[in-house]
């Protein structure tokens, strides 16, 4: 056979190199993956119920209370912007408190740009030092500038139809191009305006581009705070900057037209709309009120999912065995589906509350008729948006489980395959269990207990399922296999 | 531009590649059993010597020459018929690609570890009955397997693999029906099911190469250290002298332990490899078949173990069974190959095979 042994010839292709495939050389090691492979599969498997809320009617119940009282406070104190005729302050509640928190906003901001409040503290005078901080050539608010008769720019609305005073990514980009070209640009009656040399006073600092258009981003941003509560020739409350949702409309506009498509009618009419309750008072201002009931809603159900959580983990853990991480664990109320499901049911309520309520009244203020307006300023537009994003949350997640589900059914079949190699594995293991067996030899020649020796050998041959007539278990069989010329 | 692969050929391409792991291995394997072959050839002879005149009764004992001579003539026959079959598919067009250019030769330590690989014989088989036809076989089907590897082939070197129903043919022959039409189906949930079970199918063929390889790494180690063992044990009783009465005790249990150990070293050579068993046997079919009140039809009993051999461990519903059923069904090729007609092609087989699969999972339990 030792020719046979240097034969050296190409067989099943075995010339190809697979480093990135190697596989476990002892069963130790081999039982120990397929363990761990298990335990992955398991993981799959159980992943699937992460996914998927866990909410008791319980937890459903004080979800909707949340939306119900937080829709309450909707309707009653934040309503919709209404200036008060005498104090020329807002009837409503909440939205008179957040003026008040925007107009101390303007007096931080104003110090910290460097205003002197020990001259005059009054509100118009901030407002006039920020203006000449952040000057900008946008700024023609109606009667005696330029262009206001013709394209009916007035104090109430210039805030709006200047698209630099826009909160928005198209009002940055056109208040950084009006403070380089000393431009203005406005929308009116769905049609876009631009005027030339708009203010010759306004300059841009700054010697590079990079550094001028930084400049023009802080004195539009200035510009924006300083207008926040009207401006330094208000009275009262003042024209404020319109608020995000409603600008858009106005970038619609300015997108259809630069790209040469003729704005619908449509748009027409919502932008129209917008201005209208604009000017009725709904600013950026009114819209941060708006989300102080969205806001509340999703602290209670938050909390109430914690609460209820951090109950249940105190009344089922032994006290010894309490951990803080541990109990940050069993209730924090973020990023798991039942917290998620439950705001869902809690915006999903406020929002129906809402909408209950702007609609009726939208229709009770035109006696039987729509009024969309009414329905547009008492419609909480944060509420809505923030519905939105469960909803939208909501349908991501039936995805995910749907795909978690086949993938966990696969992992079940899976787990059967991976079993039967881990049970494979056992086997191997009984009969490759002759270490200790093997080594008699060894035994014969280090010690005296030769009997004890061969029985290792007589082992060996019983896990190695030599046939029971062919193993030599006693001294006699020793001697018949040797002896049998003998005995004849 | 390089077409992003689907799951099912990633894992058909990792079968392919534990395959050619697993036959590197026993290639491997092969070059040890021809060391130990010729150690344990040595000890017989030097027993012989001191056993005196041989007798009738003494004769039993060399029942255990007789399995090594069976083993050796076996890797023998494996050698011999490999070179015919590939001189016979030499010119004949796909199946001679698949076999016999794809492997330029057979070596005898390969076929030396095939012979060892899938074993001569359980306990208590009359060996001589066995030898041939079973491990040549499993030889080919090897083989084929290895064409298909390679590329070549397809499901006509395939059919090799399933005309012979040999102990590993089952394995290779997943991926070949995988790429033989089965998964052109319409649509897309239909054959996402199916790609699921050739998927598993594939992962369970690799995990069985997997613990294939385990083994074989555990018996080469094993051999390793016998043919050492043996050497030694040969240095040492040529120092014991022919007489046996004249050995004091010690050494008369010394020389018994060494009978033990010669005969344990040649079952390294001829217990079969575990994980390249057939998953499901003749004899599980045979205890099947004698508990259904229902007999079945012996001229199913073929298609019956294969398929009970292809779905071993895959978990398949009801929806999983009819399309397979219904893929297997108009897969002309297919049916060729098991001899059977479209018309006799009933659901009912594959109900049988489903039942006889659980009622082997359920002895394998207790």
């Amino acid at each position: 056979m030792s020719q046979v042994v240097e034969t050296n010839k190409l067989i099943f292709g075995m010339d190809i190199g697979d480093n990135e495939f190697s596989f476990t050389s002892s069963i130790e090691t081999a039982l120990i993956s397929a363990e761990s492979e298990i335990q992955s599969l398991k993981e799959t498997i159980t992943s699937v119920e992460s996914l998927r809320p866990n909410c008791d009617k319980l937890d459903y119940a004080l979800a909707a209370s949340s939306g119900v009282l937080c829709g309450i406070i909707d309707i009653f104190l934040v309503g919709k912007p209404n200036k008060s005729q005498k104090t020329d302050k807002m009837n409503s509640p909440a939205a008179d408190v957040v003026d008040r928190w925007f107009e101390k906003r303007i007096f931080d901001f104003a110090k910290l740009c460097g205003w002197d409040s020990k001259k005059d503290d009054s509100l118009s005078t901030a407002i006039t030092f920020l203006e000449e901080k952040f000057e900008i050539p946008y700024d023609q608010r109606g009667a005696g500038d330029s262009g206001s008769d013709i394209f009916g720019l007035t104090p109430s609305n210039h805030h709006f139809k200047s698209l630099g005073h826009n909160p928005t990514l198209l009002g940055l980009f056109f208040s950084i191009l009006d403070q380089f070209t000393n431009q203005s640009h406005f929308v009116s009656g769905g049609d876009v305006i631009s005027l030339q040399n708009a203010d010759g006073k306004s300059k841009l600092n700054g010697k590079s581009v990079p550094a001028k258009l930084f400049s023009g981003f802080v004195n539009w941003f200035g510009h924006l705070i300083s207008d926040v509560s009207g401006s330094s020739s208000s009275k009262g409350r003042g024209m404020g900057i319109p608020s995000p949702f409603w600008s858009w409309t106005n970038d619609l506009i300015v997108i259809k037209r630069y790209l040469n498509i003729p704005p619908s009618q449509f748009d027409s009419i919502i932008n129209e709309l917008a201005l209208s309750i604009y000017t009725e008072g709904f600013d950026i201002r009114f819209q941060a009120t708006q989300a102080i009931p969205v806001f509340i809603n999703e602290i209670i159900t938050r909390f109430m999912y914690a609460i209820r959580r951090l109950i249940k983990y105190l009344a089922t853990t032994d006290k010894t065995e309490i951990s803080a991480s541990d109990m940050w664990k069993a209730c924090e109320p973020f990023s798991n589906a039942t917290v998620k499901r439950m705001l869902t049911v809690g915006h999903g309520v406020f929002c129906m509350i809402d909408l209950s309520d702007a609609t009726i009244r939208a229709f009770s203020k035109s006696s039987g008729a729509f009024n969309m307006k009414e329905f547009a300023l008492r419609l909480n537009i944060a509420g809505v948006g923030r519905f939105t994003i469960s909803l939208y949350g909501e349908v991501k997640r039936a995805v995910s489980i749907g795909k978690a589900v086949s993938e966990a059914q696969f992992a079940r079949r899976e787990i059967a395959i991976v079993e039967n190699y881990l049970s494979g594995l056992s086997i191997l293991s009984k009969i490759y269990d002759d270490e200790n067996l093997v080594d008699f030899v060894d035994d014969f020649k280090n010690s005296d207990m030769y009997v004890q020796a061969f029985q290792k050998s007589v082992k060996l041959a019983e896990l190695r399922k030599v046939s029971d007539n062919k193993i030599l278990r006693t001294k006699s069989d020793i001697d018949s296999y040797f002896r049998e010329g003998d005995r004849q | 531009m390089s077409k992003k692969k689907s799951k099912l050929e990633r894992t058909q391409e990792l079968t392919e590649l534990a395959i050619k792991k697993t036959n590197k291995k026993i290639d491997e394997l092969g070059f040890y059993t021809s060391q130990i072959y010729d150690e344990l050839n040595t000890i017989q002879k030097i027993f012989d010597d001191i056993r005196n005149v041989p007798s009738e009764e003494w004769l039993k004992y060399e029942e255990l020459k007789k399995i090594r001579l069976n083993w050796k003539q076996q890797a023998e026959k494996i050698e011999t018929d490999y070179k015919n079959t590939v001189a016979k598919n030499a010119g004949k067009g796909a199946a001679g690609v698949g076999i016999g250019v794809a492997f330029a030769a057979l070596g005898p330590t390969a076929a030396m570890g095939i012979a060892t690989t899938f074993g001569i014989a359980s306990t208590g088989t009359a060996i001589s009955t066995l030898s041939g036809a079973a491990a040549t076989n499993a030889a080919l089907a090897w083989l084929g397997g290895g064409a298909l590897a390679a590329g070549g082939g397809g499901i006509t070197a395939g059919s090799i693999i399933m005309n012979l129903f040999s102990p590993i043919g089952w394995m290779i022959s997943g991926t070949a029906l995988a790429s033989s039409g089965f998964l052109l189906w319409k649509g897309k949930n239909d054959r996402n099911r199916l790609e699921n079970i050739f998927i598993l199918i594939s992962k369970r063929d690799v995990k069985s190469f997997e613990l294939a390889i385990v083994e074989i790494n555990e018996r080469i180690t094993r051999i390793k250290d016998e043919v050492q063992k043996l050497n030694n044990a040969i240095e040492r009783i040529k120092e014991f002298g022919l007489d046996y009465n004249l050995m004091p005790e010690d050494i008369q249990y010394e020389l018994g332990s060494y009978v033990n150990l010669m005969n344990s070293s040649t079952q390294l050579l001829i217990n079969p490899i575990l994980g390249l068993q057939s998953k499901y046997t003749e004899d599980d079919f045979k205890t099947y078949n004698s508990f259904d009140k229902n007999k079945v039809d012996d001229r199913l009993r073929s298609l019956i173990i294969y398929l009970a051999n292809l779905l071993y461990k895959i978990t398949l519903d009801d929806k999983d069974k009819t399309l397979l059923w219904k893929s297997f069904k108009r897969n002309k090729e297919f049916l060729k190959l098991v001899e059977i007609s479209k018309k006799d092609f009933d659901f009912s087989i594959i109900e049988t095979v489903t039942d006889a699969l659980q009622q082997k999972y359920h002895s394998e339990k207790n």
